[in-house]
């Protein structure tokens, strides 16, 4: 991170777990895990990418900078003195290393002063108000983010109506050379949303969130509902603005040509976590993490003749209700190993299914066996219908060696398969894991991958 | 097996050079609408060879999807087909659109369209022989086309049992045909690597035709080791049906998959119906679980029990794909079929469409407005703007050298991947209301170059073999206006 008296929004372990109403009365209570401890922080002028797929929570994160949701934890600053910033920092981080030992601890004490007097979460009405004329936020569909029943004068006006801009005059002379300025000429003051195009309205939510000149604009998708000559024209429109009024983006789209075009720096979420962050020539040229380099593999390039080998990722994104444990990649990761994370239930079903696979010869007088179940958090049981002897188990120790060779990776995860005294159970014991967390790699580019933390690889191997 | 032949690469192959699979001539498609007469596709022409894959590229209401729906004979209510000849597959799909429908004048100058309920019926009898069939479609939405009420299986199995009632029916008396001995040969002839059609090959011999998308979904499949193929395989001799069923199977196979006379009473009451086409229904939902293994669809079996809205935006794509392929038909036309998806998971249907394209050798018509999925998929495109085709041309000579102006302004408003500009190109103004669109060539009004002549119609030009542009700026233009 460079100098951080420049930086103007910053974000630390920010987290929104949204609960899951079940309808039962005294269910566990569920939470989807929509952002977990993400870190960002965005430099003034600076026009910072986010992208991943739908659902991984790239959204819900724009909107948390803008206070629309409620943070379920973490502290937000903006524009705070970066003595206060790196102290409360550095605060964080030795209670990491040196856990709490009581309550009245006096750094906790020291936290939460600092949190609640700069985090945006911790404001009142009246502060609100005032951060509020410092962020906007243009939306991804301009049919549903105007009012149909508001001329598009009014639409810009609001804003400045809601902040008392000045007289009614003054505020209708803002929004009229405003809306000029995003490439509106008069004739189109006096018209309602549905008169004009998809670009056109998209001009107007600009305009609009230039109402209050603000220095932070949040841009959620803002031109995937457009054709792409007219994207051309919206995105022309966004750099001239950004020179014209020094402003700061958060650029979210899921089409990362146009971010790559736009962005400065872009950070990458996988199911609710920035799992890499960086400069985006850096990034898109040498992508560190697997899904980093999967998802840059799979943009459609319109060209005849660049032809990239793609790399097609197996499976789904995780359910973020009950979000995978280690590394949340670590189901669809080509490169997953022993400390990735990987459960005795995901280990157990790889492992049946290998045993029973009819694929090794010397496992076919086998006894039938049951699902597996899960013991502990490293460990679980197979029951057999019948006596495994210790032939057999060398046999089965040989065929998991010989699965883990041609690529089942769950496998990967058993370190040790032993059998019950009576031989009616095997027991199979797992590394153990741990979750990955960003970590500097070079200048300002960070991955969240055990791949890259030479130390956790290692240990992992020497066991 | 009986209506695979048509599907055979060979079969195809051979009709190839002397005519195209889908001809579209002359295509004029209007809606009316109390505003007026939209004229939303004009004098669209191309063609779709066997095998091939065509992209039709353009902006939002450059008319490709009402392109692929007329094709499909689709077109909404509002909407005719004034003119044009579609003809797929040796079959006229409009030789008789000056019967079906009239416009009626009324007062104030206002029209409205009267259909004849007769034509129009004697074109769906015709065109239900052929869509779903031959034609097929994957539509962008899967979530509104599929229906929310009914599970996976019967959704999948409903197409099946529409077109491919005598295809089940093989499949079942194959296989209660077939005895462990014969089978026996086939797995051992199977240990050493067979092809598709060696193994049809060798089926034929032992006279189980049938047998063989059976017996080559077990030998493909990728979860299972060797011995337990073999074992599935043989397993298949011991599914036998009762000699009243087998009757059944024989008398219907015999009357080519309608009800035979003599169970026509019989299919009347609930009971025994139910049980007649049980015995199809359930052949059906095995072939459903082909089908959804076969488009590498994650936990098939449990997906057949499923709801559309249980699954997730990629398997419902997946789902419709294997609909559209379950006929095995010559054509798939594929409607934005990655738009509502993420990239990663485009990548996966996109790398399904090109195996599937190899395996049914079915030609595919790709409609997208994002160059990029074209790029990576068609063989040839089409470009359409304000409803009409401007440009087609192989995929590698359209981008080393596009010569329509529209193509190439919408080639240049693409930012660049790894190139970092200051401003994008953009084309100026809007995309014209097609009530009244610009006279002669409908870009000039955005066209940089235009000139005098783009108030006439712009001629259609060969530039060069396979590439033609709809434009005045090439070529001798004189010769042109007196052809």
């Amino acid at each position: 991170m460079s100098t951080s008296e420049e930086i103007l929004a910053q974000g630390k372990r920010l987290k929104v777990h949204f609960p899951v109403k079940t309808g039962k009365i005294l269910a566990e209570a569920l939470y989807v895990h929509a952002v977990d401890n993400v870190d960002f922080y965005i430099r003034k002028g600076e026009v910072v990418g986010l992208v991943g797929e739908s659902g991984c929570g790239k959204t819900t994160l724009g909107r948390l900078i803008l206070r629309l949701i409620e943070p379920t934890g973490g502290a937000l600053f903006f524009e705070t003195d970066s003595d206060t910033v790196n102290r409360y920092l550095q605060l964080l981080d030795d209670l990491e290393l040196n856990p709490l030992k009581s309550n009245s601890d006096p750094r906790l004490q020291e936290v939460r002063s600092i949190e609640n007097k700069h985090s945006i979460f911790k404001f009142g009405r009246k502060e609100m108000k005032n951060y509020r004329r410092t962020t906007h936020i243009v939306f991804q569909d301009p049919n549903s983010s105007l009012d149909p029943r508001l001329l598009i004068k009014d639409v810009v006006a609001e804003p400045l109506k809601a902040h008392h801009y000045g007289s009614k005059a003054e505020i209708y002379e803002r929004a009229v050379s405003l809306l000029a300025a995003c490439g509106l000429e008069a004739q189109f003051v006096n018209r309602f949303p549905h008169e004009l195009s998809g670009g056109q309205r998209q001009r107007v939510a600009i305009a609009r969130a230039l109402a209050m000149s603000p220095k932070l604009i949040i841009l959620d998708e803002p031109t995937s509902a457009l054709d792409v000559s007219v994207q051309a024209q919206v995105l022309n429109l966004l750099k001239k603005l950004k020179k014209e009024f020094n402003l700061s983006f958060l650029f979210i789209s899921h089409h990362l040509i146009v971010v790559r075009y736009m962005a400065d720096r872009i950070m990458v979420m996988y199911a609710g976590e920035v799992v890499e962050a960086g400069e985006t020539e850096e990034v898109f040229t040498d992508p560190l993490h697997p899904y980093t380099k999967a998802l840059l593999s799979a943009i459609p390039i319109p060209d005849a003749k660049t032809k990239r080998e793609k790399i097609i990722l197996q499976g789904e994104v995780p359910n973020l209700i009950s979000p995978p444990r280690g590394c949340r990649f670590h189901p669809r990761c080509p490169h997953a190993f022993e400390v990735c994370g990987w459960s005795p239930k995901e280990a157990g079903e790889a492992f049946t299914s290998a045993i029973t696979s009819g694929r090794y010869p010397a496992l076919n007088n086998l006894p039938t066996v049951e699902n597996a179940v899960e013991t502990d958090e490293t460990s679980f049981e197979v029951r057999v219908n019948g006596n495994i002897g210790d032939d057999e188990l060398v046999e089965i120790r040989k065929a998991i060696e010989s699965e883990i060779s041609e690529g089942n990776r769950a496998l990967k995860a058993v370190k040790e398969i032993n059998k019950s005294n009576d031989g009616s159970t095997l027991i199979v014991k797992l590394h153990p894991f741990k979750v990955p967390k960003l970590a500097l790699v070079k200048g300002e580019h960070t991955v969240s991958c055990h791949l890259y933390s030479e130390q956790v690889t290692q240990v992992a191997l020497n066991k | 097996m009986h209506l695979t032949q048509e599907a055979e690469p060979n079969a195809v192959t051979a009709t190839a050079p002397t005519e195209p699979l889908l001809q579209v001539n002359g295509l004029r498609v209007s809606f009316i609408t109390r505003a007026g007469r939209i004229q939303a596709i004009n004098d669209v022409s191309f063609e779709v060879s066997a095998g091939e894959t065509f992209g039709l590229v353009g902006e939002t209401g450059c008319g490709k999807s009402q392109t692929a729906l007329a094709v499909m004979r689709l077109t909404p209510e509002a909407g005719i087909i004034e003119r044009g000849k579609i003809q797929f597959a040796g079959a006229n799909l409009t030789d008789n659109i000056a019967h079906e429908f009239k416009i009626v004048q009324k007062k104030h100058g206002r029209v409205k369209l009267k259909r004849n309920k007769a034509a129009l019926k004697q074109l769906g009898q015709k065109i239900n022989q052929i869509r779903g069939k031959d034609m097929s479609m994957i539509f962008q939405e899967p979530m509104t086309s599929l229906n929310p009420v009914y599970t996976i299986g019967r959704q999948v199995s409903e197409v099946l049992l529409r077109h491919k009632v005598i295809s089940l029916v093989d499949r079942i008396l194959a296989r209660n045909a077939a005895t462990k001995e014969k089978l026996r040969e086939i797995t051992n002839a199977a240990a050493r690597d067979l092809s598709q059609a060696e193994l049809r090959e060798l089926l034929q011999q032992a006279g189980l035709e049938g047998l063989e998308d059976q017996v080559w979904f077990a030998l493909s499949r990728k979860d299972i080791g060797a011995t337990q193929k073999i074992r599935t395989i043989n397993n298949l001799s011991e599914r036998k049906i009762k000699p009243i069923t087998f009757r059944f199977l024989v008398r219907l196979k015999e009357s080519k998959g309608q009800i035979p006379g003599e169970y026509r009473i019989l299919n009347k009451i609930p009971i025994v119906r139910r049980w007649l086409s049980g015995v199809l229904e359930k052949e059906a939902l095995e072939v459903s679980y082909e089908l959804l293994s076969v488009v590498n669809m994650p936990n098939a079996a449990n997906v057949l029990t499923s709801y559309p809205h249980e699954l997730s935006g990629g398997m419902r794509q997946r789902v419709m794909i294997a609909m559209a392929i379950s006929t095995k038909p010559k054509l798939v036309i594929a409607d934005e079929p990655t738009s509502a998806l993420d990239v990663t998971v485009q990548a996966q249907i996109l790398e399904l469409l090109r195996e599937l394209k190899r395996t049914f050798n079915s030609a595919i018509l790709f409609i997208s407005h994002d160059i990029g999925v074209v790029s990576e998929i068609c063989d040839r495109v089409g470009v359409m703007y304000a409803g009409n085709l401007v440009e087609v041309a192989r995929l590698d000579e359209l981008f080393a050298d596009a010569k329509h102006p529209y193509t190439q302004g919408l080639f240049a408003s693409i930012p660049k991947y790894g190139e970092k500009r200051e401003l994008l190109q953009t084309i100026e103004g809007t995309v014209p209301n097609l009530i009244n669109p610009p006279t002669g060539c409908r870009f000039r009004t955005r066209c940089t170059r235009a000139f005098e002549k783009c108030s006439q119609p712009p001629p259609w030009l060969e530039v060069e073999q396979g590439h033609g542009v709809l434009c005045w700026l090439y070529g001798d233009s004189e010769k042109h206006v007196n052809q």
